[in-house]
Order: structure tokens, then sequence, then C-alpha cells
């Protein structure tokens, strides 16, 4: 029964919002957070530090000393956190000595043992959002909120990415190819793509030194060379060949030239975060705009966005919530709404099949 | 204090569902359940959100108060009937616990350490032993990387093995010191009882630590069940640590937040001691979103397996890299290259919840779906026979008197004959089965309710909790296309009789509503055919949603090799199955071409394949008639098997490699099939105690 209230999921597309959001270290890579609640911040700033995982090696010093594990203290020649580079000196007794097989850090010393922590993995993590840090999580990282536009899409390649942003040249990036010559605005831009990302355009991209790019769409086939790729992708509309939606694209168009930040994310299960792009758009202080309502259910007039059938990615004004199930083309029978599009053409589509813009 | 009423909340990574159990004239009953989308992701976070927001729903619908003002469940129950005296949560959300585990031998106690994993979401990242021949650093740094949310130590026999054992958890201890977690694992030791103490010492401040049976106790004797038990508990702590609004669900829920999958191990294993009686066992299988669960009881073992690369939402892709796209291709009325399927299965990943609109979305779903379950089905199967490989989706299946289907793929088609379809396509039982879906998340709660209340379980199963599709009759052989192999009689308790005939290659549902019961007589007509190893089967049905469905589509299910041919059977099975009229495909669908998603799919004709049905006035009369010159019927109802008494078992090698295109034509079917008997209605004093035994 339809007449229940029906919560839909959110995607938001909003010219200009308050924006909060987390930014944490992954969980393998606990650190220290930089900043402290009610700190200014700028999109660059760093706001944890932690350490990726690296590999360990056991290096059994005791043995190769010949000594008790108890005894190897006093033959020490470094420290728990020292930085040792290949070939350099662990511990030592007479003639024998215990050298560092590859460099890295001294990670625990421990019954006999030297676990020495291979290479350096610091990992820096950036605000991503002009904004006030609004909360601080011990070791993890930091709650930001500012102002800005939102742009949320589907699915990102793992990658960050901050620039101006930019539309694409007329003729597409296509045509830097060939030693074309790269308008000087575009380098380390977030470029915005009308067409489905291809493999030149990714190639293109990365050779050309582009801060990010935004595409409506990319084939299956590409995911895997996406997720290689250097430069931060956020797709908007999903796998295959869409173009973008007229309301996606008009938030591009009006926020061309505007420094963005690009969180490109990956999607997984319980993954709070939501690949999107964030755009600094001017505002009157003493008129901030408010958070989007996250706790509506569907209601008659609710600007929604469809997200299959025929026309995926519109935007459209709910204008009926019918009682009871219907009957679909395809069999299925299911909760639906009508929702008539910007165009004027009414559609009868499943609630499941809504997304609320934030709108 | 007693329990009178339960309110139970299932949180999957798409819904959360939520049934309120009462006590109606002396029995419980559910009287109210409701739904909404979970709200453990942007822009909520929260899980509690959507259990405030389903809770009150459940409160609109039976005008009881439930929450409080500040949207706390309210418990006990009050005098004058606001609040629950019991809540239950039970969730299969988010990602499994990244594991490793830990033993002295790969046979002993790691075996028992898997076995008892079952039906916990966890996923082993690596398993380490003292014979794997790995260097220390090797080991370590298997624990370290793998960066886990639980490491399980098992190993010695109670006052066996000590040192390998505490070597072991010293360089587990080392490896949780190393990693830079935000919260330390959990470690759960379930090895020799002596060492107890000595790894409370090691682990101390370094790892929240459990302590279960040893799973090993001799080398004979197994004891897993207190340490499934303490991975409930290190699920619900892990629901808890990540945050999401879980503590608060895990604060209020009596029992915590307990893994979805153990109630399904829980109620196959009392369904199938119940069935058990009648030869038959029991199938469930929930296919999630993001994680999927088969349990079975088969003989009386009962195996549940978890697969969290399996779902037809957040999984939808990876389920896709799992089974590879050809394993779709084979459900698809027309051709499809890679990237149309691929580009299906990764967008509904990112959706999740979206469902197909178009007639072709339809088809890609449902091709998922299929997939999905035969994909759960290969590898759970193993489990039922151990000792011998069956690998063949092909080798029939066991006899399943009951199947159940859950996850909303399956059971929100909104059409139940088309769902019966679906389950009878990918799971391809024999003989008799009834068929169910739980589109409630009933199992979970029940399962979680059999902790505190056996009684209620038993009495809630029993009010018929599960939707019944209705009793499937499954032909196995190749049933000839168009020629009549089934002759199938109902005599209803209002005393109206008919008599149907089914062609070879149709699915036939005969309206039966639920709840009416009928004596049913299934006659074989054909060379090689049979219904679950009998040529004539008298049984006594319910009806179901569905109705009674006649599967005589043969078993493996024959479908065709060539495009066209295939399209024609899926598109005449989706009319048969829901009574809509035959879609006509566009010609472009069946081309190499890339196809035209404008084009127009448009109905025909009603189900031309369908059989005639007669009504009939004295019964078996007239169904003889039908068959009069051919090879006589067997004149003893439930007589011996039609190639041999007893538990048959399959002729064909049973390892042998699946054919791209199924052996068709009269004289080539093979197999037979274990005896059906016709269904008993259940012992329930005996269901009571045997649940009771299962949980004491």
């Amino acid at each position: 029964m339809t007449s229940d209230p029906y919560f839909p999921d959110h995607r938001h597309l909003l010219p200009l919002t308050t924006i909060r959001r987390a930014r944490m270290l992954p969980d393998a890579a606990g650190g220290s957070v930089e900043v402290v609640r009610g700190q200014r911040v700028s999109l660059l700033d760093t706001i944890a530090r932690g350490e990726a995982p690296a590999p360990f090696m056991l290096i059994d010093a005791a043995r190769a000393l010949r000594v008790k594990p108890e005894a190897l203290e006093n033959l020490l020649l470094v420290r728990d956190g020292d930085e040792v580079a290949p070939g350099d000196m662990l511990a030592e007794r007479g003639r024998r000595k215990v050298t560092a097989p590859v460099a890295g850090r001294i990670a625990a010393i421990s019954r006999g043992q030297i676990v020495l922590r291979q290479g350096n993995a610091a990992m820096d993590l950036q605000a991503g959002l002009n904004g006030t840090v609004i909360d601080v999580r011990i070791g993890r990282g930091a709650v930001v909120e500012g102002y800005g536009g939102v742009l949320q899409g589907v699915w990102g390649n793992g990658r960050r990415g901050v620039g101006a942003v930019r539309l694409e040249p007329s003729d597409g990036i296509e045509s830097l190819e060939g030693g074309g010559e790269l308008d000087a605005n575009l380098r380390g831009a977030i470029v915005v793509s009308r067409r489905p990302l291809r493999s030149l355009t990714l190639q293109l991209a990365s050779d050309q030194g582009l801060g990010g790019l935004v595409v409506p769409s990319l084939p299956a086939s590409m995911r895997a060379e996406t997720l290689a790729s250097r430069v931060a992708v956020l797709v908007v509309e999903g796998f295959g060949t869409m173009r973008m939606g007229v309301s996606a694209m008009q938030f591009l168009e009006s926020n061309n030239g505007r420094q963005g930040s690009l969180d490109a994310v990956t999607p997984a299960p319980l993954e709070s975060r939501v690949p999107e792009l964030l755009v600094n758009v001017p505002f009157d202080p003493n008129d901030r705009p408010g958070a989007p309502n996250i706790n509506i259910a569907l209601f008659t007039g609710q600007q929604v966005r469809l997200l299959r059938g025929d026309v995926p990615g519109s935007i459209g004004t709910i204008t009926n919530l019918p009682k009871m199930p219907i009957i679909m083309d395809n069999g299925l029978r299911m909760a639906c709404a009508v929702v008539t599009l910007t165009t004027g053409e009414q559609v009868t589509t499943p609630l499941a099949n809504l997304e609320v813009t934030g709108a | 204090m007693t329990d009178n009423s339960i309110l139970a909340v299932d949180f999957g990574n798409v819904q959360t569902r939520a049934l309120l159990i009462d006590l109606v004239e002396g029995v419980f009953r559910v009287v109210a359940r409701a739904d909404v989308l979970t709200t453990a992701r942007f822009p909520i976070d929260d899980v509690s959100v959507g259990l405030r927001r389903v809770v009150g729903k459940l409160s609109a619908l039976t005008g009881r108060q439930l929450l409080t003002n500040d949207g706390r469940i309210i418990s006990p129950e009050t005098d004058n009937r606001t609040g629950v005296d019991c809540f239950l949560a039970t969730a299969s959300i988010g990602r499994p616990l990244r594991t490793v585990l830990i033993g002295l031998y790969p046979e002993m106690s790691l075996a028992s350490l898997q076995r008892a994993a079952a039906g916990t979401y966890i996923t082993v990242i690596d398993t380490l032993n003292i014979a794997d021949q790995r260097t220390p650093s090797e080991r370590l740094n298997a624990i370290a990387l793998a960066n886990p949310d639980l490491i399980v130590i098992a190993g010695g026999t109670e006052d066996g093995a000590d040192d390998a054992v505490l070597d072991l958890a010293r360089l587990t201890r080392l490896a949780i010191r190393l990693t830079k977690r935000a919260l330390p694992p959990t470690v759960l030791y379930a090895g020799n009882s002596a060492l107890r103490k000595q790894i409370g010492a090691l682990f101390q401040n370094s790892a929240a630590l459990l302590f279960a049976d040893n799973v090993r106790p001799s080398v004979r004797r197994e004891s897993i069940e207190d340490a499934r038990v303490q991975l409930a508990r290190a699920f619900d702590a892990f629901t808890e640590q990540r945050g999401a609004g879980f503590e608060q669900v895990s604060f209020q829920a009596r029992l915590g937040v307990l893994p979805t999958a153990q109630s399904y191990d829980s109620i196959v294993r009392y369904l199938g001691e119940t069935t058990r009686r009648k030869r038959g066992g029991v199938l469930a299988i929930d296919l999630g979103s993001a994680v999927s669960t088969l349990s079975a009881s088969v003989d009386g073992a009962v195996s549940t397996s978890i697969r969290t690369d399996i779902g037809l939402g957040h999984s939808a892709g990876t389920t896709l890299d799992a089974v590879g796209v050809e394993a779709l291709r084979v459900w698809l009325p027309f051709t499809a290259d890679d990237d149309e399927i691929m580009s299906y299965a990764y967008n509904k990943a990112l959706r999740p919840a979206v469902v197909p609109m178009t007639r072709r979305a339809l088809f890609l779903e449902h091709a998922l779906l299929r997939a999905a379950l035969r994909a759960l089905l290969h590898a759970a199967r193993p489990l039922w026979t151990p000792g011998e490989v069956v690998d063949n989706l092909r080798v029939p299946m066991p006899a399943f008197e009951r199947v159940i289907g859950a996850g909303a793929g399956l059971t929100g088609t909104g059409r139940p004959g088309m769902t019966a379809m679906l389950m009878l396509d990918a799971l391809q039982p024999i003989g008799v089965s009834r068929l169910q879906i739980d589109s409630n998340a009933l199992i979970p709660a029940l399962g979680a309710l059999a902790r505190i209340n056996p009684t209620a379980v038993v009495q809630v199963l029993d009010a018929g909790g599960v939707e019944d599709l209705g009793t499937a009759i499954s032909l196995s052989g190749t049933p000839r296309a168009g020629a009549v192999v089934v002759s199938v009689t109902v005599k209803q308790e209002n005393g109206d009789n008919s008599i149907i005939t089914v062609e070879g290659g149709a699915l036939h549902l005969i309206p039966l509503s639920i709840g009416v019961r009928a004596t049913v007589t299934v006659r074989v007509r054909g060379a090689g055919l049979n219904i679950g190893g009998r040529r004539r089967v008298r049984l006594e049905v319910t009806g179901g949603t569905a109705g009674l469905i006649i599967d005589a589509r043969g078993r493996p299910l024959p479908l065709d090799a060539a495009l066209a041919a295939r399209a024609t059977q899926i598109v005449t099975w989706y009319a048969q199955s829901t009574g809509d009229a035959v879609i006509e495909l566009p010609d472009a669908w069946l081309s190499s071409d890339k196809f035209d998603p404008a084009a127009p799919v448009v109905p025909v004709r009603r189900d031309v394949a369908a059989p005639v049905p007669f009504i009939d006035d004295d019964g078996d009369a007239d169904l003889d008639a039908l068959f009069a010159g051919d090879a006589p019927v067997l004149a003893e109802i439930d007589s011996a098997p039609a190639q041999g008494r007893g538990k048959a078992k399959p002729t064909r090698a049973v390892s042998e490699p699946v054919r791209e295109k199924p052996a068709r034509g009269r004289g080539k079917q093979k197999e037979t099939a274990p005896a059906e008997p016709a269904p008993e209605t259940p012992a329930k004093e005996d269901d009571l105690d045997d649940l009771r035994s299962l949980f004491s």
C-alpha cells in the first residue's frame, strides 16, 4: 500500500546548501588528527595524518648474535621508531653484526626479534571542503561544515581531485589528441564531459594533467581501467552510454570556472560517502543556506529524479501517489508514483526508482 | 518474565523489516508487518532512524504505541497495551567481518572453525596453521596486512598441545600491536581450555577477547555450538563498533544484534527435523542485496553457506564477476553483448533498491537472479553429500519437501506465479515441493525468537507465517513439447473437481486459493518421465498464492541452446506463470545487432501453451479415458520409483562438466530420483519438543 509513508533514497543536486562531511582516515591507517574543533580549514588543508599498511620483516637478532632473547636489549643499536637504510647496523656483539636488509622503520623489538616496517607509506587526509571543523574523531579525522553546491554521482574510481570546474572544449577532450595544445585553463581543472567516458579521454586526462573528470557514464568494460587511472573520475548517471541529465548539466554549466573538490568514492556496502563534486559558490554571509531535509517521506509536489525507464536521470514533480500497486508493462506489480517531467510528460514509475535531489 | 508480545526487526542492506508478534486467543501470531528503506548510508548514516520509521509504521497499522516520544522502544508492555515485552534485532547489513582463522592443523581445528563460522557474516581473509610452510615474517604479515576485524584461534585437544598454540597466539598479539587500527580486532579463542589464563594475559589491553569451548576437545569429537554463540557476540560487537546507529539498536535489543544467517540455520534445522519424517529435505535461500545465505537440511544434516560476493543489489557486480556473463545470457530471450549485461549488473550495484521498468531490464534482472541462485546452489551442494563430489548442477537435486525463498528480487515481484517460476527455474526441485517465500523477514525473527521462546516460533510457523506460493509438482526427464505428459485430477474439499492435462514443456498453474485443501492425483505419460521417481502420485495439498503448480518442463530444465527457440520458451513461461498474454519480441532482439531500446514489445496472444482444463463429474474415469490405448498406468499409488526402489542415486557420473546444450529427445533420460511421499500434517507436539531440544 502506497498510502504508507515512503522514505526514498537521496542523491543530492543542490546549487547552494549547507555541506557537512566526515573526513576519516581508512580504518587500517590510524594516525593523528591535525585540527581542532572550531578551526577554519580550506579544502587543501591536511586535517589528519596516518600510515598506510606496509609489510613487516621479522629479524631474529638474538639468534643471529647467539644470545638469549632477553640479552638482546644491551646489544641493540636502534630503538623503536628509528628509520633505517639497507645495510644499517641494528645490533652488534663483537664481530657478529645484524644489519637492515631493506629500508624501513623499527616497528617493535620483541622476544629477541626486531620487527622492521618496510617502506614509508605516510598518508595525508585533506579537508576537501572550505569550512569549519565541527567535530574531531580521535585518531580518525574530523567533520567539516561549509557551504556550496553539490552534485552527487553514482560511481567514482577512488581518487580525489581539486581544481576549477571547466566544461570540455566544444569538440571534446579528444580534440587534444595528437599534440593538440591544452588550454591553460584546463590544466589541473576538473573537466566536465558531456559524453560517455572513452579510453582515449582517460589517457589524455592523465597525460595532460587534468585535476579530475566528470562524465555522465562509462562503458562497463572500462571499469578496471578507470579504477587504475590516477585521474579522479566521477560518473553521474551510471554504466553504459547514458548522456548527462539536463539538470546535472545545468548545474555544471552554471559553475563553470568555480573551484571544486571531487571526491570520487567507489561505492561499497555501508560506505556512507557518496561520490560527489562540491563547488565553492559565493553566497551572502547574512543569508546562509540551510541544510537539505533528509528525513522526509515522498509527497505530492516533491521534486524527484527518475532512475530507470525511458527517461533515466530526468527530474520531475510527483503529481499522484496511487494507493494501490500497479502492474507495469513488464509484468511486475509495484507501488508507484505518477511524475510529471519538466517536459510536461507524465510517467508512472515505481517508488523504488525515485531519488530525492535534496531540493 | 513472560514475553507475550515481540517486536522483531531485521536490518538488511536495502530493507529494514519489522514484525509484531502477539498472543491472539492464547496463540502467538504475526499481527502486523512493515518495511522501510534501510538508513545506514548517506545522508542519514544511522540505522536507528530506519528503526523508528518502521516501528512507527507498525504503530500506525495497529494503533498501538510502540515508541516513546524520544524514539525509544517501549518495553516491557504496559497494562494499557503500549510497547512490547521483547525487542529482537537481526542484521545482514554492511560488510562482513574480515576474519583470520588460526589453528594447528587444517583438517582438525581449522576445519571445525570453518564449520562454526557458517551462519556468521565473515570473510575469511587468511588461515594460518603450523604446517602451512610460511616463514614467521609471512605469517606476521598474513595477520597484520589482512587488517582483520576478527581473529579466531583454535588448536590443541583438551590437555593436548599448548606450546604451538601459544606461539601462534603471541604472533597474533604482535600483529595486532603493529597494526594501527582505530578499533582493535576481536580475538575469539576456541582452543585447548587449559590455556585460557595465558591467552587472557596475552591479549589483555590489545584486543577484545572472547572465549568459547574448545571446538575440537578430542581428535574424534567436535563441539562448535558455543563457538557459534560467541561468533554471534563478535558480530554484535562489530555492528556496535562500526557505528551507523547500531549501538542504539544493540542497546535496546534483548539479545543484541544477531546475524540473520544464524536464524536461517536454526529454522531450517527445526523444519528439517519436522519434515524428516516425510523423507524430504528443506531448502531456504535468502538472495539478499549484498549477502546471500543458503541453508539446507538434507537427510537430517543441516548446512548453511553464506556468500558475501553474491547478491542482487550491492553485490550484483561481484555476482556477475563470480558467475560470468554466459551464466546470465543463457536466461535471456535476446542477444546481449557483454557490455549490456555488465552495465545492468554494475548499475544495479550502484542503486540496489531500483526495480526494472522495461521488459528487457526485467529479463536481465531475472537472468542475474537465476544465475545467482544457481551459483549459491552450486557452492552449497558439496556440503550435502560429504564424501561424494557433486559439482554438476545437472545432477538431480535431492528431494526437498519445502523450498523457501527470500530476498526482494524474488519476493517482491508482486506476482506469485512469476516468483514460483523463478524459483523453479533456478533451483529445479524434483518431485513434490511446497514453495514458500519469506517476504517479511519472518525467518530472521523466528531464529532469534527461538532462543527465548520456542513455543512462539512453532505457533507462528503453524499459523502460516511464511507465504505459501503453492505445491509444485515437477516432472523429471525430457518431456516432448506439445505432447500431453501429465494429467491431474484435483478434488477440492467443497466438492469441485477438475481434470487438467498438461503438455510437455509447459508450466501450468491451477488456481487453488490460499488455505483451500484438495486431493490431487497426478499421472505421468511418456517414456523416461516421472515425478520424483514415480509415475503416479496422489497427495493432499493446500492452496497458495500461486495455486497448484505443475512444472512439466522436465529436469534438468531443457533450455534450448538456439536463441529463437529459447526466447519462445522464456516468454511463454512468463505468460504461463502470470496469466498475462505472451509477448512478441522485436525481431531486432534476436539479431546480433545492437538492440534498439525504443523498439516496442507487445503482447500478442494469451497462453498458447496452456492446457485445457476438463471439469470432471466422476473423477478418475475421465482421466483414464484420456489415456486410453496408452501404456497402462501403474495401479498402485506411491508405487516403486520408476527405476529402482528405495533411495535412488543418480546414475550419471556426478562430476561431469556442464554442457551448454541440454540433452534432448526421448530415451535419453537416465536419472532417477528419491521417492516423493505425499505430504503429511505435521505432528505439532513433536515439533515443539524438537524445537525445545534444538535450542535447549
